[in-house]
């Protein structure tokens, strides 16, 4: 188990009320996490660790900072 | 020209500042209700050349949100309703109407042409070929959503700021539900954020803003390209 420190932008912040740890496996992709976090499976987001941008296949280290960038879609 | 009508807005651009305006080419792409502020504003601004890209016809659906355009278009062209609006709003603005669909052999030929990209569209595919040509032909492009009570800017700037294709995204269905005054919002944060770009007084701090619209909570961050982005990295 590793554990990672999970910050917010825009929408996500309905679901997360505050900066909060949750423990998850080391295996855990980051597309995984949006339903850890209670994200809708729907929900366009990319992924920011540690201020770098990361695939959503991409997995976490303990420690990091983990920010869901939210990218709605209509015009 | 008549330069009495920027001059409310002088001291915020400066007449430097109002010179690069009047001199530069954008490209909007969409007339919906992102576009429809984006627009209005960048004409009211005072740039001098604006390239309008749209294929939709207008439905009556469009227009809680889509003020540019009027009842008596319904059934017609987007893009020449918008060219209609913004040449009644101001008649020295030089205008480009292409009413069709961007794809990649549109954008490769229309993007040379212009000094930025606002982007006013509704589908990710769209935003995709948006930011890979214009990384192409370095560009800047002001990217932008809006869903529910939700929306977000995104500033790309070649080789400075992450592109869109950086988040390496799916795509998905997208629920198309937005009040209009949102979309305006949003839109109007696109129109400032492209002046500011033109005029040199981006400060690089930020390239992706993000605003709940149920609380006014707003989200800025710098976002660099990723690591793997072989476009604009």
């Amino acid at each position: 188990m590793i554990s990672i420190s999970i910050s917010a932008t825009g929408k996500i912040k309905q679901f997360i009320s505050e900066e909060k740890v949750i423990q998850i496996s080391e295996d855990r992709q980051l597309n995984d996490l949006k339903l850890d976090v209670g994200i809708p499976s729907n929900q366009v987001c990319g992924f920011m660790v540690n201020g770098s941008i990361k695939r959503g296949t991409d997995t976490l280290c303990d420690g990091d900072d983990l920010k869901f960038i939210m990218l709605v879609g209509a015009g | 020209m008549n330069l009495e009508r920027y001059s409310r807005q002088k001291e915020v651009l400066g007449s430097e500042g109002q010179d690069k305006l009047l001199n530069s080419r954008v490209l909007v792409i969409g007339t919906g209700g992102l576009g429809s502020s984006v627009l209005y504003y960048l004409t009211a601004s005072g740039v001098g050349t604006i390239g309008i890209v749209d294929k939709d016809e207008l439905e009556i659906s469009n227009l809680n949100r889509q003020i540019l355009h009027r009842e008596k278009s319904l059934g017609k062209d987007k893009s020449q309703s918008a060219g209609r609006s913004l040449l009644e709003f101001n008649s020295e603005l030089k205008l480009n109407i292409i009413s069709e669909k961007l794809d990649k052999a549109l954008a490769e030929s229309l993007f040379p042409d212009y000094d930025i990209i606002i982007n006013c569209v509704d589908n990710y595919n769209t935003r995709k070929i948006v930011s890979e040509i214009a990384v192409k032909f370095n560009k800047s492009v002001v990217e932008a959503g809006i869903e529910m009570m939700h929306g977000f800017v995104q500033i790309i700037i070649p080789g400075e700021t992450a592109c869109f294709n950086c988040f390496n995204l799916e795509e998905k269905e997208i629920k198309r539900q937005v009040l209009g005054a949102a979309a305006g919002m949003i839109g109007c944060m696109q129109s400032l954020e492209c002046i500011k770009i033109l005029t040199g007084k981006w400060d690089k701090s930020y390239s992706y803003i993000s605003m709940d619209f149920n609380d006014y909570k707003t989200d800025r961050i710098f976002l660099s390209p990723a690591y793997y982005c072989c476009g604009c990295k």
